[in-house]
């Protein structure tokens, strides 16, 4: 019993029954296909988790954040309408409160690296397709670290963006958007 | 055991000395052990009492029609909540656990008691002065939540609070090596450890790793908030914080099974079918411990996806197959206790279990909860791809209220239940009331859980967040009060418990050291056990209707994946 030390002295040679046999198999070969579904996914799937990082002083990515929005002629606009990026790099920065440049206007189909980072401390970016409430991804945003997300938006639409960790009082303000429009 | 099921229930066991005799199991139990244990049990149950009530605020305030409290408060329930549970109401009772299976199942002393007053002092100490920072502390200093991620501004305060707690859990667990240790030396046992007390080392050695990792997290940021350290590596922290963020979920996952093994015991006569494969089970969980801890970072910069496979994938999943051993192991043991008391049938000896006993109750209800609320959507959140639909949003939360809430807190009740009556020695002041408790917070956390993970699946709701209604995301008015209500249900139940535990142990008839829940056979050795064919349909056909579950929810996980735009 659970409370004896276990009965006889030589348990550990003790044959399995045919049941736990069976269930034994069962759960090596379930866990044996749970880990290769992963590197599966990876050459056969549409959605992976990106990797490629860099590290960077906070203060540098800040930088390079307002330069890539300045470049583009974010600083100018008005900030309902968006910035359209020439290129494909994308360059968003997290700051208590608020996603820097905060609207971004990007073509359906077309593949951007999507550059996030924080001055401050964590953040998160969350991405929701505006009407359609599972169709979402999130990331840590992590000072330090400068993560390039690549993203093809296959439907035209609003994305939004909202701050998915604690980041202090404000959080809940820490809004942004991504508009998706079909390719010119 | 055969010698104690000859005598009477109800017959007081002899006083050797220190010792008296537990008629039930057969225990010797040494004046020394009680007075600790029963301290640092009810510590925990004056904290699960205040975090049951703390989350209350919470759950109204995330149910938005209702929004409670504001953001500022929010976060301070909130942080306060999470310390109190699973710090504080779940260490503490897991220090009661660890006397009990080393002092107590080996037939042995408490060797250092004064080194255990000492813990529980600093714990007590230690808790006490982190949950008064957090109330305390003035506006510029953000709250750390459980997690207190660096560079947040945290109050230095908090963090020695955190630290003394953790030397004082550090010398709990010398206080349960020593008296193993001694006990094996004076020859208190013979043989292997009984499965109780290696279940509760398995834990121990796995907090020992990770009060080490956490440690180091804690005094990095130490060093940051007072000043001396001018930066912290922002990710470099949450991957060691996570070493003991997610290596304690090891220790709650170890105890929770030794419970689960005490409790089958207690209430069916239950033995282990298998002796080898439920302790082969155990150490898988201590192998695959520092690999886990990934799955924290699977939506992270900085790491690379093979690394987050290795690891997250417990290189082949092997702390969930010990897992899924263990939910096979117990029920089949029941079945197998069940049917040699003359119960047959495919499924028919369930129906001969003991349901209204409340420590049987507390298995039947914390073991499939935590395999299908907790399991498998722990095992489909920590696969790479899979996580970034749900990292921080509420599905995180709803798994792991599926884990240490419906899991360990309710297995944690039953032991309690079962503590009380075998040690403290008082009739429980209602059987039937705590019976009906642990099913109505079963249920009410069931709802709980699968609301929030609804809201986090399908709606992408953040978690941590004191206001929706501020951002565009679209929410469910009804799935938020379904969470809403069930969330109080639970903290109804959980507080029904508080109040039968606490008030059975001032106002409970003295009783008898007899029979806890009348286990109706003797023991039998596993010899015994082995000449006989083991039946165990009953059990195999549970674990494939989980199988099923499972898959069918692993694969929904996928489709979904692939309706989303290509990232990557
Ligand atoms: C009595 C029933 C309980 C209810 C209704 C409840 C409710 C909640 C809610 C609504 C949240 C906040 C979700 C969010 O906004 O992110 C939460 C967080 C949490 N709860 Fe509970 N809870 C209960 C019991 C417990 C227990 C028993 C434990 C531990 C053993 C626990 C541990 C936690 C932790 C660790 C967090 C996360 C805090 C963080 O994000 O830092 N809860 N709970
Ligand atoms: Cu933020
Ligand atoms: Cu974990």
């Amino acid at each position: 019993m659970p409370l004896t030390p276990p009965q006889p002295r030589n348990w550990w040679d003790l044959p399995l029954g045919g049941h736990e046999k069976i269930w034994l198999s069962i759960v090596v070969l379930l866990g044996l296909s749970m880990f290769v579904m992963m590197p599966v996914w990876h050459v056969f799937g549409a959605q992976n988790s990106p990797t490629e990082t860099y590290r960077v002083s906070p203060d540098y990515y800040w930088e390079k954040a307002t330069k890539f929005a300045a470049a583009e002629g974010g600083l100018s606009r008005k900030v309902e309408a968006g910035i359209q990026p020439t290129g494909d790099d994308v360059y968003l920065g997290a700051l208590k409160f608020g996603w820097f440049p905060n609207v971004l206007v990007l073509e359906a189909g077309r593949r951007y690296r999507i550059h996030v980072s924080s001055k401050d401390v964590n953040h998160g970016f969350s991405i929701h397709k505006a009407g359609e409430p599972s169709q979402k991804a999130n990331f840590q945003v992590v000072p330090g670290y400068e993560h390039v997300l690549p993203m093809t938006f296959t439907e035209a639409g609003t994305y939004d963006i909202v701050c998915q960790e604690y980041c202090g009082l404000g959080h809940q303000f820490m809004l942004g958007r991504i508009l998706v429009e079909r390719g010119r | 055991m055969a010698a104690v099921a000859s005598r009477m229930p109800g017959e007081r066991g002899p006083e050797v000395g220190e010792f008296w005799t537990c008629l039930t199991t057969g225990l010797r139990v040494h004046r020394s052990v009680v007075p600790p244990l029963m301290v640092n049990a009810v510590t925990a149950v004056v904290f699960l009492l205040i975090g049951g009530l703390l989350a209350l605020l919470i759950a109204l305030t995330r149910w938005e029609a209702v929004q409670l409290l504001p953001p500022s408060w929010y976060y301070v329930v909130l942080t306060l909540h999470s310390w109190s549970m699973l710090i504080f109401w779940i260490i503490f009772m897991e220090v009661a656990i660890l006397y009990f299976a080393s002092a107590i199942v080996l037939n042995f002393r408490l060797v250092t008691p004064g080194a255990a007053w000492l813990a529980y002092v600093l714990m007590l100490g230690g808790s006490l002065l982190a949950a008064a920072t957090v109330l305390f502390q003035d506006a510029t200093y953000d709250q750390p939540l459980l997690t207190s991620y660096a560079p947040l501004n945290i109050h230095p305060l908090f963090l020695v609070g955190a630290i003394i707690f953790a030397v004082g859990a550090f010398l709990a667990l010398g206080v349960f090596f020593a008296t193993v240790w001694r006990a094996s030396q004076e020859g208190a046992y013979q043989g292997s450890l009984p499965l109780v007390t290696f279940g509760a080392a398995i834990a121990a050695i796995i907090a020992v790793e990770t009060l080490l990792g956490g440690a180091i997290a804690y005094i990095f940021q130490l060093l940051y908030a007072i000043g001396i350290l001018k930066t912290i590596d922002a990710e470099m922290y949450r991957v060691v914080w996570w070493l003991l963020g997610h290596g304690s979920q090891q220790i709650n996952l170890a105890a929770m099974v030794t419970s689960w093994y005490l409790l089958a015991h207690l209430t069916t006569g239950a033995q282990p079918a298998s002796e080898k494969v439920s302790r082969t089970a155990f150490v898988l969980y201590v192998l695959f411990i520092n690999l886990g801890a990934a799955h924290h970072h699977l939506s992270d910069p900085g790491v690379t996806s093979a690394w987050r496979i290795w690891n997250a994938g417990y290189a082949i999943y092997g702390a969930a197959m010990g897992s899924l051993i263990h939910a096979f192991a117990i029920p089949a043991a029941v079945e197998l206790a069940l049917r040699r008391q003359g119960h047959g049938g495919w499924l028919g000896w369930l129906r001969h279990a003991p349901w209204g006993n409340p420590a049987f109750a507390a298995l039947a209800v914390s073991l499939p909860l935590f395999g299908v609320m907790g399991g498998i959507t722990g095992i489909t959140f920590g696969t790479e791809q899979l996580n970034m639909m749900v990292h921080n949003t509420l599905a995180i939360p709803g798994h792991f209220h599926g884990t240490v809430v419906a899991g360990t807190s309710i297995a944690f009740m039953g032991v309690a239940y079962a503590v009380i009556r075998l040690i403290g020695l008082r009739e429980l002041i209602s059987a039937k009331l705590a019976t009906f408790q642990t099913y109505l917070f079963g249920t009410g956390m069931a709802v709980f859980v699968v609301t929030m993970m609804w809201l986090g699946y399908f709606f992408g709701i953040p978690r941590r967040h004191p206001d929706v209604s501020a951002t565009p995301l679209a929410t469910s008015p009804l799935l938020e009060a379904l969470m809403g209500i069930s969330g109080v249900v639970a903290v109804i139940g959980g507080s029904l418990f508080v109040l039968l535990a606490v008030g059975t142990l001032l106002f409970g008839r003295h009783r008898e050291r007899g029979p806890v829940f009348m286990p109706t056979i003797s023991g039998g050795s596993q010899a015994g056990l082995h000449s006989e064919p083991h039946d165990l349909r009953g059990t195999l056909t549970l674990c494939l209707i989980f199988l099923a579950v499972f898959l069918a929810i692993y694969a929904t996980h996928w489709i979904n994946l692939s309706s989303l735009w290509r990232i990557g």
